[in-house]
């Protein structure tokens, strides 16, 4: 496979790139990758990986688009409020991006179809809003050896962190955050200030073109704090529970 | 008794020897659903919170897990 003029003429600042190049940017053409929950998060990761010329996008989100989520959703058009997420999400992609696929998933998925979804794709982003969610995704991605990247802000605080479960000694997010009982912060009776969700579902997207390309990543069993106030981060390590439910069992 | 000086989110905290994790959290009064805990930036695994003694001088971290995007 080789790329077109006009794709040599659109990815020439990855083309210059000594470890995107054309190689690169080919992996990135035969990649797929789902996107859970088309929010704060997903909207600036999903554009940052339309624009990247990652061959297939599959976004997934049932919500409909509402006026106070203009506020950090940034690829939404006022116009659009009242349209499913999806769809707006791809008009705006296909508008930036045409030499990409775009499929939207807006009925929410039981855990056989997000199975099945995720089997098929080579790279997950965790996007959502609420714990249930990050729970499903990280068993699923967990049964199906499909590397999943979290993102989650609230407030004036980010978390960003990897799970390569494609490799065997990957830590899960149960590992991490055993309890589902569902949180009271969310963006909706928390606020977060829209940066923060722009930062955190920017470094999903940076994240997922280096995987896809083949770079070593920064957060592999990490965790990764953002401290919106200061601009400080802070690591942690993240080691698989050896008694944890989700990860430990299927050996 | 002697007392060991450990940092909780960059707060000096003092302890008797032989603290577990949970012994930690019991004293400070937080409720455990929902957090991770840290020491020395390594996070600690739930399970290992009764058997994980914290040491002189320990950087604990402790945060919640947070849903919103
Ligand atoms: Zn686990």
């Amino acid at each position: 496979m080789m790329l077109s003029n006009a794709e040599t003429l659109r990815y020439s600042r990855h083309l210059l790139l000594s470890n995107v190049g054309e190689t690169g940017q080919l992996k990135l053409k035969q990649a797929k990758v789902l996107i859970m929950g088309m929010g704060g998060l997903g909207a600036p990761a999903s554009m940052y990986l339309a624009a990247a010329g990652v061959g297939q996008l599959v976004l997934a989100d049932f919500d409909e688009l509402d006026v106070s989520n203009l506020q950090r959703q940034i690829s939404y058009d006022a116009s659009q409020v009242g349209q499913h997420k999806v769809d707006a999400a791809k008009a705006r992609l296909t508008g930036l991006n045409n030499e990409i696929r775009i499929r939207g998933i807006k009925k929410k998925m039981d855990a056989k179809q997000l199975a099945m979804e995720v089997s098929m794709a080579d790279l997950v982003l965790d996007c959502t809003d609420n714990l249930a969610s990050r729970h499903l995704i990280s068993q699923v991605c967990c049964q199906a050896k499909t590397p999943l990247i979290v993102g989650a802000g609230i407030r004036l605080e980010g978390q960003l962190m990897m799970f390569d479960f494609s490799q065997p000694d990957s830590a899960c997010y149960h590992c991490l955050f055993p309890s589902t009982q569902e949180q009271t912060l969310n963006c909706s009776n928390s606020g977060v200030l829209g940066p923060i969700v722009g930062t955190i579902g920017s470094l999903q997207a940076l994240e997922a073109i280096k995987y896809l390309v083949g770079l070593p990543s920064g957060i592999k069993n990490q965790l990764k704090l953002f401290d919106g106030l200061t601009l400080n981060w802070q690591s942690f390590s993240i080691s698989r529970d050896p008694a944890c439910p989700v990860c430990s069992v299927h050996e | 008794m002697n007392k060991i000086t450990i940092n909780i989110n960059g707060q000096a905290q003092q302890l008797a020897p032989q603290t577990s994790v949970t012994d930690l959290l019991t004293t400070l009064g937080h409720a455990e659903q929902g957090m991770a805990l840290a020491v020395n930036q390594s996070i600690i695994s739930r399970s290992e919170w009764p058997d994980h003694y914290l040491q002189q001088g320990d950087e604990v971290s402790l945060f919640q897990a947070i849903a919103g995007g």
